[in-house]
């Protein structure tokens, strides 16, 4: 099986087991109104009159009530943002302008693979644990963090620790960190019902103690069964949910570790990663109060092995290392690693010299047929993730970017001088007066960045910079966060059409709340569509084979409408709007579409594949920086 | 029939209220961490400046060798400042710890500003490359320091107030949130504070 049928089955099973759930809480209700009914006709036997109008009713909302809340209360408290979870669990951040090399390497890992994947880069944080283990959490790709332990630090090369943070990475890609919060909330809900009932079975068991001599068995009775009869099916309930969660936990690993093979070159580095976890006397327990909360989000078993019934295979939230390792090397002779200290200090990465590197890059950019982007993927179901070219790519890129822009990106005061220049237009007079108007230092800051700036190539560089930015941007206070989103808003107006774009997936990464979903039929958007794609195919060498191509892909029924004119930008934008609250099914057609228009002359230049990452982007369907295959 | 579904409402309220505190216990914690988290940018910050004043001295003795009082009191300053930033970041929760190091910053902020009013009177110093350079991080730092304050104070605003509202105060009494400590510019060091000339 390749990756992508591997994918395709983790997510069925996936889906067949969120189903069953659903089906275990439909059982639940059955269950605690049948068992009513026969409580209700003991209680007939002892008091007159036993039938209480809309008990059902009461029964079944009561239940449904106490399970939503208890979900409710659980997935509060997991919602915060990824960085917000990490802290809670004892993370470290780690600064950009860390001086320890080792966290050096790892924010450097992270960062070429978010920008290879084409995401905001994750905070990195820092567990002090021996242990070899990692976690990323966040529910949106804009608030997200990637946490190793210290044990991932001393034990894994570079390779092995690409190998994690992909295995990281495609859990942020994947939504697996939202899926187990609803699986989490969930079996909490289910977990409050036998709670209620074990509450009402104690207090009842007083209230016999507290009548002492003359016993109310009468009143107490019902009481008794009543709570026994919660505890019962909410313990039932319970057990078949983490059942359930656990097993939609440990397909998402299984997924995970397939797609860490596929962003790093070295296929048997995530093999070696878990078999350095399996050698003695490290293994993966992170010792942390908080670990429980977030055991099925750590990339192996976070919790000290061995706590008896709940670590079985039944049970566990991540698959034996053994069979991932077997996943991944069928012919593995069950040897676990020799642990040697694999990090000698220093930060070993390909060193570019700065000018062939970045000419045969560039090349690479220019010519030689490049790879349809989108072709590989079936319907595009599943998130598109960066292959090691890719990654290596974005390692070169970053490595290639004058330090003093990199540097600034990374902290947050400056960082708002780094994305500001992603929205300049070529002659940015009217945008520079400006910023001098708003913020003085900041319009200093950006004038001393600008020679860096225009020395780069703005095509290949401006995402990766957004990306780069917007980490740091994260740690904005509130005010701060709203005056540079007023003064993006006023820049973009000046803009150029990629600024505005860039403007766009910028205020969208920064503001809080995500706009609506409106649209939820392809008829009311099937002009916009045409302008978006148009404007993708007004590059190409034969724009309207291409926009023919690409409408293909679209599935509507009836002919492809004629290539529109290109449009201003302003109509641009607003069509992009409108997709963009459009629901997930259209908005990953369309993704599509774009990329088979982009695709079908057969060649993608670098100006044409930043035109479609920044349109994906917008449409909220990250894609993987361009690399072309001949590399 | 009543008596047990008054016990089960009850036990239902109960189980509901725990699971509230709970919940907005782990709110505090969360705000509480990210005014800490705020104050470790602030204190990334004062290390930078902390570091540049040594070097400052050491390139402006040369040339004032008749200022050697100014000069000292700078170097008292940052040691001071040094110790009492230390003790704050160990528990930025602590309002002593917090008012010693901004009143300790506030001190060295002013002999700064001192320092670099005297050496206005030397050509040769502002002539300087190296020393013209010091000033240039020097003034950046104040900068970020002035930035990196803003969301400090914002973030313990959030805390503050989290911390008084009614729910959560009673929780907040009873689990000793102690409330958190802007960090406020007194005038009198605000005047003397470098001046910060970007050019």
């Amino acid at each position: 099986m390749n990756f992508f049928s591997h994918q395709d089955a983790a997510r069925a099973a996936s889906r067949r087991f969120v189903a069953l759930l659903v089906l275990g809480i439909v059982g639940l209700l059955i269950a605690v109104n049948v068992l009513t009914t026969w409580g209700l006709s003991f209680t007939a036997r002892y008091h007159d009159g036993g039938s209480i109008p809309y008990i059902h009713w009461i029964v079944t909302v009561g239940t449904l009530a106490i399970v939503a809340v208890g979900s409710w209360l659980k997935m509060r408290e997991l919602a915060g943002g990824g960085p917000t979870l990490a802290v809670l669990l004892g993370g470290r951040e780690v600064l950009p302008s860390t001086a320890n090399a080792g966290e050096r390497r790892l924010r450097n890992v992270v960062e070429e693979m978010a920008i290879a994947a084409g995401i905001p880069v994750p905070a990195v944080f820092v567990l002090e644990s021996r242990g070899i283990n990692a976690f990323a959490a966040g529910h949106r790709l804009d608030d997200t963090a990637i946490a190793v332990t210290t044990g991932c630090l001393e034990h894994l090369t570079r390779d092995e620790l690409q190998a994690v943070v992909g295995h990281e990475t495609s859990h942020l890609l994947n939504g697996d960190a939202q899926l187990n919060l609803r699986l989490m909330g969930a079996v909490h809900g289910l977990f409050c019902i036998c709670h209620i009932g074990r509450l009402i079975l104690n207090s009842s068991w007083e209230q016999n103690d507290w009548y002492d001599g003359r016993r109310q068995r009468t009143t107490s009775f019902p009481v008794l069964l009543a709570g026994l009869a919660m505890m019962l099916i909410g313990s039932l309930g319970w057990l078949m949910a983490q059942v359930v969660r656990a097993c939609v936990s440990r397909q998402r690993e299984f997924l995970a570790d397939a797609a860490a093979v596929q962003f790093t070159r070295n296929g048997s580095a995530m093999a070696n990663v878990l078999k350095k976890a399996l050698a003695s006397g490290i293994g993966t327990t992170v010792n942390h109060p908080q670990a429980p909360l977030a055991s099925q989000l750590f990339f192996a078993n976070a919790l000290s092995p061995g706590r008896g019934f709940f670590s079985r295979s039944l049970f566990a939230s991540h698959p034996p290392l053994l069979e991932r390792i077997r996943r991944l090397e069928p012919t593995w002779d069950g040897q676990p690693a020799q642990l040697t200290s694999s990090f000698n200090g220093q930060e070993s990465v390909p060193v570019a010299t700065h000018n062939s590197a970045y000419d045969s890059a560039h090349d690479r950019w220019q010519n030689g047929p490049a790879q349809p982007p989108l072709h590989p993927l079936p319907g595009l179901r599943s998130p598109v993730l960066p292959g090691p070219e890719q990654v290596d790519f974005a390692g070169d890129l970053l490595r290639l970017l004058p330090d003093s822009l990199t540097a600034a990106a990374g902290e947050t005061y400056s960082a708002r001088a780094a994305i500001v220049l992603t929205l300049l237009s070529p002659n940015p007079l009217a945008q520079l007066t400006r910023i001098r108007a708003t913020d003085q230092t900041l319009a200093v800051l950006v004038e001393r960045l600008l020679p860096a700036w225009h020395s780069v190539d703005a095509t290949r560089a401006r995402l990766p910079l957004v990306h780069l930015a917007l980490g740091a941007l994260r740690r904005l206070s509130p005010t701060q966060r709203t005056s540079l989103l007023t003064l993006i808003a006023d820049l973009s107006r000046l803009s150029d059409e990629r600024g505005k774009l860039a403007a766009h997936i910028i205020q969208a990464n920064l503001s809080e709340r995500r706009g609506p979903t409106d649209f939820h039929a392809f008829a009311p958007l099937l002009g916009d569509i045409a302008t978006v794609v148009g404007s993708i195919a007004a590059s190409s060498t034969a724009p309207d084979e291409a926009f023919r191509a690409g409408w293909q892909r679209l599935l509507i029924p009836g002919t492809a409408p004629m290539l529109p004119a290109r449009p201003v930008s302003e109509v641009l934008m607003h069509a992009l709007n409108k997709l963009a609250r459009a629901n997930g099914a259209i908005r990953r057609r369309v993704v599509e579409a774009c990329g088979f228009t982009v695709a079908a002359d057969g060649r993608v230049t670098a100006d044409e594949a930043e035109y479609l990452r920044l349109v994906c982007e917008m449409l909220g369907q990250p894609l993987p920086i361009f690399r072309d295959r001949s590399a | 029939m009543t008596p047990w579904i008054i016990l089960l409402a009850l036990a239902m309220l109960a189980l509901i209220a725990v699971v509230w505190a709970v919940a907005l216990y782990n709110g505090l914690v969360t705000v509480r961490n990210r005014f800490i988290n705020a104050f470790s940018q602030i204190d990334v910050q004062l290390k930078r400046r902390h570091d540049l004043i040594p070097n400052l001295v050491e390139t402006t003795r040369a040339y004032l060798a008749h200022e050697a009082g100014t000069l000292e009191a700078v170097i008292a300053a940052r040691s001071s400042a040094v110790s009492a930033g230390a003790r704050a970041a160990a528990d930025p929760t602590d309002p002593s710890a917090m008012s010693g190091m901004m009143a300790a910053e506030g001190a060295l902020g002013a002999g700064l500003g001192r320092l670099l009013a005297i050496s206005e009177n030397y050509p040769q110093l502002k002539a300087d490359a190296t020393c013209s350079q010091l000033r240039e991080e020097l003034a950046s730092t104040e900068n970020r320091i002035a930035f990196a304050r803003q969301a400090y104070n914002d973030a313990v605003m959030v805390y503050n107030t989290a911390r008084e509202l009614v729910p959560t105060s009673f929780i907040a009494g009873a689990c000793n949130f102690r409330p958190a400590m802007p960090y406020e510019i007194d005038d009198q060091s605000h005047r003397a504070a470098p001046v910060v000339k970007l050019t």
